[in-house]
């Protein structure tokens, strides 16, 4: 009876071991469940205050007037580097596409210094295309972020919103002519015979430049010198793009 | 009979020394575990019992707000065109230039600067709303964001000009 007491003793101290072990493991199981459903990202957010997205909106809006700012200075740079690297005989015999890919280079250099001016490391060109008068830049996603507090300013979360960036200029509307433009000018306009009504023309064909047309030599051969109406603050000095084109 | 009981007794002890081992290596295992899984667990944490649940409320967001009208309509006065001493140019260029200007030129400025803001406001503002902007520009080292105000920066040289529109109504 003694032995006997004793194996029961002895299977009832196994069984306690085992029985906490069995709860220790369910606790673990559920412990970790816990954590892991209430840290993932499935988390529901019921937005009843939508000025947080206004918040959102208004920080794209300051990146995309530095960036629109940005490609307007660049192309005018780019148009002053053309007409000063080319001369002012540049636009004798042209075609636009070429003059369009040079535009396109000067552009993704003339930018990247002008955006550097803004604090915007974070948003990276990804494509520049130069097509008629319409400049369409194309950016990498970039982060906005929003610091959302409750209303004793305790942090809730942090959201982080990521705008597809485009910006498109209009070089007519941003006080330039493209260049497009201005062949199709010289071809109207060189085909008048007199310095005045060549004159006129070019000033009526393109209306973002005073245009000034003089006789060259003997053989009377003429140059338009083409001056933008428009002036652009560029490093400090207020800058007009002046472009001479044999007519 | 006696010597059985004894040695009953020794297993019945050893049989419990070995579980009380494994229990501790375990419950040591499931530590290093818990504490492995709280390190790898993403950091947002929502509670789950009690009110709320998984649900992240903004009712009583409380962050810091930006005007997003006032923004656009400052974007629109600064874009605008404006003559200055026989020069076209925007708006905002001008602000450019005012920064850098001495005294003469700054006072010039100011003045066709403040009259095309003006009329610029006028075009999209009620008339009734135009005396709640407020309309400002300075040179800063740093700019700061106000609420409830639109703010926007303009780089000349090694400047900042700190424009700001806040509406006051």
């Amino acid at each position: 009876m003694a032995a006997k007491n004793t194996g029961l003793l002895r299977n009832k101290k196994g069984d306690i071991s085992v029985l906490l072990l069995v709860f220790l493991l369910l606790f673990l199981v559920t412990y970790v469940m816990f954590l892991f459903v209430t840290r993932t990202g499935k988390v529901d957010a019921s937005m009843g205050d939508a000025r947080f997205l206004e918040s959102t909106f208004y920080e794209e809006g300051q990146a995309r007037f530095y960036l629109t700012s940005a490609a307007e200075k660049a192309i005018a740079r780019s148009y002053i580097e053309i007409a000063n690297e080319k001369g002012q005989m540049v636009l004798n015999n042209f075609d636009e596409a070429t003059m369009n890919l040079l535009l396109k280079d000067k552009m993704s250099a003339n930018f990247e210094v002008e955006k550097s001016k803004y604090n915007l490391r974070d948003i990276k060109v990804q494509s520049i295309s130069v097509s008629g008068e319409i400049v369409d830049i194309e950016f990498s996603d970039f982060p906005v972020l929003a610091d959302l507090s409750d209303s004793k300013g305790n942090l809730i979360a942090k959201a982080i919103y990521r705008p597809s960036m485009k910006i498109r200029l209009n070089i007519t509307e941003r006080g330039l002519n493209s260049f497009g433009q201005i062949n199709s000018a010289r071809g109207v306009c060189g085909a008048l015979e007199k310095i005045d009504e060549i004159q006129g023309c070019f000033n009526r064909e393109l209306p973002n430049f005073d245009a000034r047309v003089e006789q060259m030599g003997k053989e009377g051969e003429k140059v338009a010198y083409l001056v933008s109406k428009k002036r652009f603050l560029i490093e400090s000095l207020l800058k007009s793009v002046d472009i001479g084109i044999k007519v | 009979m006696k010597n059985i009981l004894k040695f009953g007794k020794r297993a019945q002890g050893g049989a419990t020394i070995t579980w009380f081992g494994a229990f501790i290596l375990m419950v040591f295992i499931m530590t290093i575990f818990v504490a492995i899984s709280i390190s790898i667990a993403g950091g947002r944490a929502v509670p789950l019992i009690g009110s709320g649940g998984n649900i992240l409320k903004l009712q009583e967001a409380n962050f810091d707000m930006k005007s997003l009208s006032s923004e656009r309509t400052l974007i629109y006065v600064l874009e605008n065109p404006v003559e200055f001493e026989g020069n076209k140019m925007s708006l905002k260029d001008l602000i450019g230039l005012w920064a850098i200007a001495d005294d003469a030129g700054k006072e010039k400025s100011w003045e066709i600067i403040n009259n095309n803001v003006k009329l610029a406001l006028g075009r999209v503002i009620p008339a009734a709303e135009i005396d709640c902007n407020h309309f400002s520009y300075n040179l800063v080292e740093e700019s700061k964001e106000t609420v409830g105000a639109a703010t926007l920066i303009i780089p000349i040289a090694d400047k900042k000009v700190e424009v700001k529109l806040a509406n006051g109504c």
